[in-house]
């Protein structure tokens, strides 16, 4: 390839938008001079549709091998251009984009200097495409079993989901039964539903479903492989059985820790926790006419779901048992879908709701529950503490991650977010994804949800497996970083810092160096940040596209 | 303050494809301006910045930085950890050869920050300017 390199260069003035600010002509002889380059095109619109095809037409007319684009580099034009390549019949990764618009054009005024600019981005597209290399695909075998952890509804629905599309689930529930917390909640926000049956119909589903296998009492133990082809060891009692698997989700879930001694009070039956009242409404409890207060906030303010669930349960015991109840809060987190509604709703229903800040004191006093308080906002005009009588006090528990979400971490070889839940990969891309493909989060493992939320991850989770294992033999861009075997000394430098566990050290003949091994990347779980290449102590690894070579041309390029 | 007022530094940024690059279309998209004598060289990554790409950068131009997304907020985790590392090993090895290590940097923003790709890009030119010409520059 090196000595027939025939590089084509075409210009687009974007309708008018470029050549207003810079003189293609100019330009185009100059470029014209370079060597390798064998055809220059003048254009209005490259991204026309007729356009497209005159390229494909002139790329086998001259047998071009090497396309530069002189334009704009947007993502959007960039596919355009890959297609139309690929339809003519060049590796779609031959293509050299130069953002004149956005670089010169847009942000320089006309200028000699503008001018120059714009030549010397043309000349290192140019330079860059000299060096550009062809990338092919792989097809790659997988396993499209799918391993879900964590036998609760979000575990649940993420089998039903994956199943639907055709893969096989193994559903490890380290408890010796289905469910999870759903089975001890009264009622759901936002899903006009009864948990106990909905959670029925689930179980149901999921066991009578041939494609899932349940497996009760069992935790994941170890885990080997990448995406694909995981292999996972489930632990049940005393006994190790390794699966393979090609995809794992945890599902793992939420508890709660249930500590009256924060406020100065002991456990007592007035005394009870949100859980608790969830409990004690399933089971048909009457609350008529009794005094009831809720507190929220002080120490529980990371996540919204225990404010939900205080304003959901006094407008329900309001509305049920014509009960008196008072929430004291610090803040009210209610932002959501419905939830400002349900919340200016409580207060018509007659709800009292009462601010703290700090002062709050909560004393209990044979069978009653003294509550005094400070409001921040009248506390100038009005000195507290006003005093309240409950019969009852409903306390916020501390939402935690299940337990042994670190170990389990550990075993994935994902990090822990804030509060140690799982950590969300981040902002960039979906959040029900980790650092690691194949391995996803669904529900309240990665921070407390709410059903309808898990029922949106769940599929999502689903589609995304989907996506990734849509067949027995899978066609994957080979776009990871290749190594160069001879130059590499296994120091493990690039194994340690990739952050998707991405790269695994082979060892074989092949390999030619002193110890017959190099690492390599996994095209399918690599996303290409080249953070490896660069780190690299002896150069060894090239990430396609970005490689050192090309880098380092487009710099040469450059004007002094 | 250097002697030859007309002098005009050349800049070279490394931009991360997801934060720096993205900014400059922004800054685009907002019609700002900056200076000229500014180039700009995608990445996909802060992460895949070399020292070897700055000192290389460092033979045609007066300074360069590399752009990288906010702190924490890394598409690949610690990509700009990484960016940050590097930078400081290349302003070590600056020191070492006898060129100011204020040459080189690394910014960080994010991809909606038209505008402060415009104030970093136009902050390290004023101060380039200031500090004079490289003395390491490959003069033809």
């Amino acid at each position: 390839m090196e000595n027939n390199t025939r590089i084509g260069v075409f210009f687009c003035s974007c309708n008018g938008k470029i050549t207003e600010k810079v003189d293609y002509g100019q330009i185009t002889s100059e470029i014209k001079k370079l060597p390798q380059v064998e055809y220059v095109r003048d254009s209005q619109n490259l991204c026309a549709h007729l356009e497209g095809e005159l390229i494909c037409k002139e790329i086998t007319k001259n047998q071009l091998n090497r396309i530069v684009v002189i334009g704009c580099a947007r993502a959007r034009e960039e596919g355009f251009f890959k297609e139309v390549l690929q339809k003519a019949g060049v590796n779609p990764h031959l293509l050299s984009m130069v953002n004149i618009l956005e670089e010169c054009s847009s942000v320089h005024g006309k200028s000699a200097q503008s001018a120059a600019k714009a030549l010397e981005l043309a000349k290192m597209g140019v330079a860059r495409a000299g060096k550009l290399e062809e990338i092919s695909c792989g097809e790659y075998s997988v396993n499209r079993t799918v391993l879900v952890l964590g036998g609760g509804l979000a575990g649940m629905e993420t089998a039903l989901q994956a199943a639907a599309r055709g893969h096989k689930v193994i559903l490890a529930e380290k408890e010796d039964k289905l469910g999870g917390r759903l089975a001890r909640v009264n009622s759901i926000i936002g899903v006009d539903r009864n948990p106990a049956e909905l959670l029925d119909e689930k179980v149901k589903a999921v066991t009578t479903n041939p494609s899932i296998e349940v497996r009760t009492g069992t935790r994941l133990g170890d885990l080997d492989g990448n995406i694909g082809g995981y292999t996972a060891w489930l632990v049940k009692g005393d006994s190790e059985t390794p699966v393979d698997v090609g995809a794992i989700v945890a599902a793992t879930g939420v508890q709660t820790i249930y500590c009256p001694v924060k406020y100065g009070l002991s456990i007592a039956d007035n005394v009870i926790g949100q859980m608790k009242l969830e409990r004690l409404l399933a089971d048909g409890k009457d609350f008529t006419g009794k005094n009831i207060s809720l507190v929220i906030g002080k120490t529980t303010e990371e996540f919204n779901l225990s404010f939900v669930i205080a304003v959901k349960n006094a407008l329900l015991l309001r509305k049920k048992f014509n009960a008196t109840v008072n929430v004291f809060y610090t803040n009210i987190k209610v932002g959501g879908d419905n939830w400002e509604k349900m919340y200016t709703e409580a207060r018509d229903a007659g709800v009292n709701f009462f601010k703290f800040d700090e002062g709050i004191e909560i004393t209990a006093n044979n069978g009653e529950i003294l509550i005094d308080y400070e409001d921040p906002f009248i506390r100038g005009k009005i000195p507290g503490p006003f005093t309240i009588t409950s019969d009852y006090i409903v306390l916020p528990e501390e939402l935690v991650p299940a337990d042994g979400t670190e170990d389990l971490a550990k075993v994935l070889r994902i990090d822990l977010g804030p509060k140690s839940f799982f950590s969300i990969d981040n902002a960039h891309i979906l959040p029900e994804m980790t650092s690691r493909d194949g391995i996803y989060l669904v529900g309240s493992c990665q921070s407390p949800g709410f059903v309808m939320d898990i029922q949106i991850s769940a599929r999502a989770v689903a589609e995304e497996i989907f996506r990734k294992l849509y067949a027995d033999q899978v066609s994957v861009e080979l776009t990871q970083p290749y190594v160069d075997a001879s130059k590499c000394v296994v120091c493990l430098t690039c194994y340690r810092c990739c952050p998707h566990g991405a790269i695994t050290i082979e060892h074989g003949e092949q390999f030619d160096n002193l110890y017959k091994s190099a690492a390599q990347m996994n095209p399918m779980v690599c996303r290409r940040c080249g953070i490896c290449a660069a780190e690299c102590p002896g150069k060894a690894i090239q990430l396609p596209d970005y490689t050192d070579d090309q880098v380092l041309a487009q710099l040469e390029a450059m004007e002094v | 303050m250097s002697a030859n007022t007309n002098f005009q530094p050349k800049i070279i940024v490394f931009a991360c494809e997801n934060s720096g690059w993205l900014a400059s279309e922004h800054a685009a998209e907002l019609a700002l301006s900056y200076p000229e004598k500014v180039e700009l060289i995608k990445i996909p990554c802060s992460g895949k910045i070399d020292v070897l790409f700055f000192m290389k950068a460092l033979e045609k131009a007066d300074g360069t930085i590399v752009m990288a997304c906010q702190k924490e907020n890394c598409k690949f985790i610690k990509g700009n950890i990484r960016a940050a590392q590097r930078v400081k090993q290349t302003e070590n090895l600056l020191k070492e050869i006898g060129v100011e290590p204020e040459r080189v940097g690394i910014h960080y923003l994010a991809a909606n920050m038209g505008q402060k790709f415009v104030e970093i890009v136009q902050n390290f030119y004023d101060k380039i300017r200031e500090l004079g010409p490289n003395p390491g520059k490959v003069i033809k």
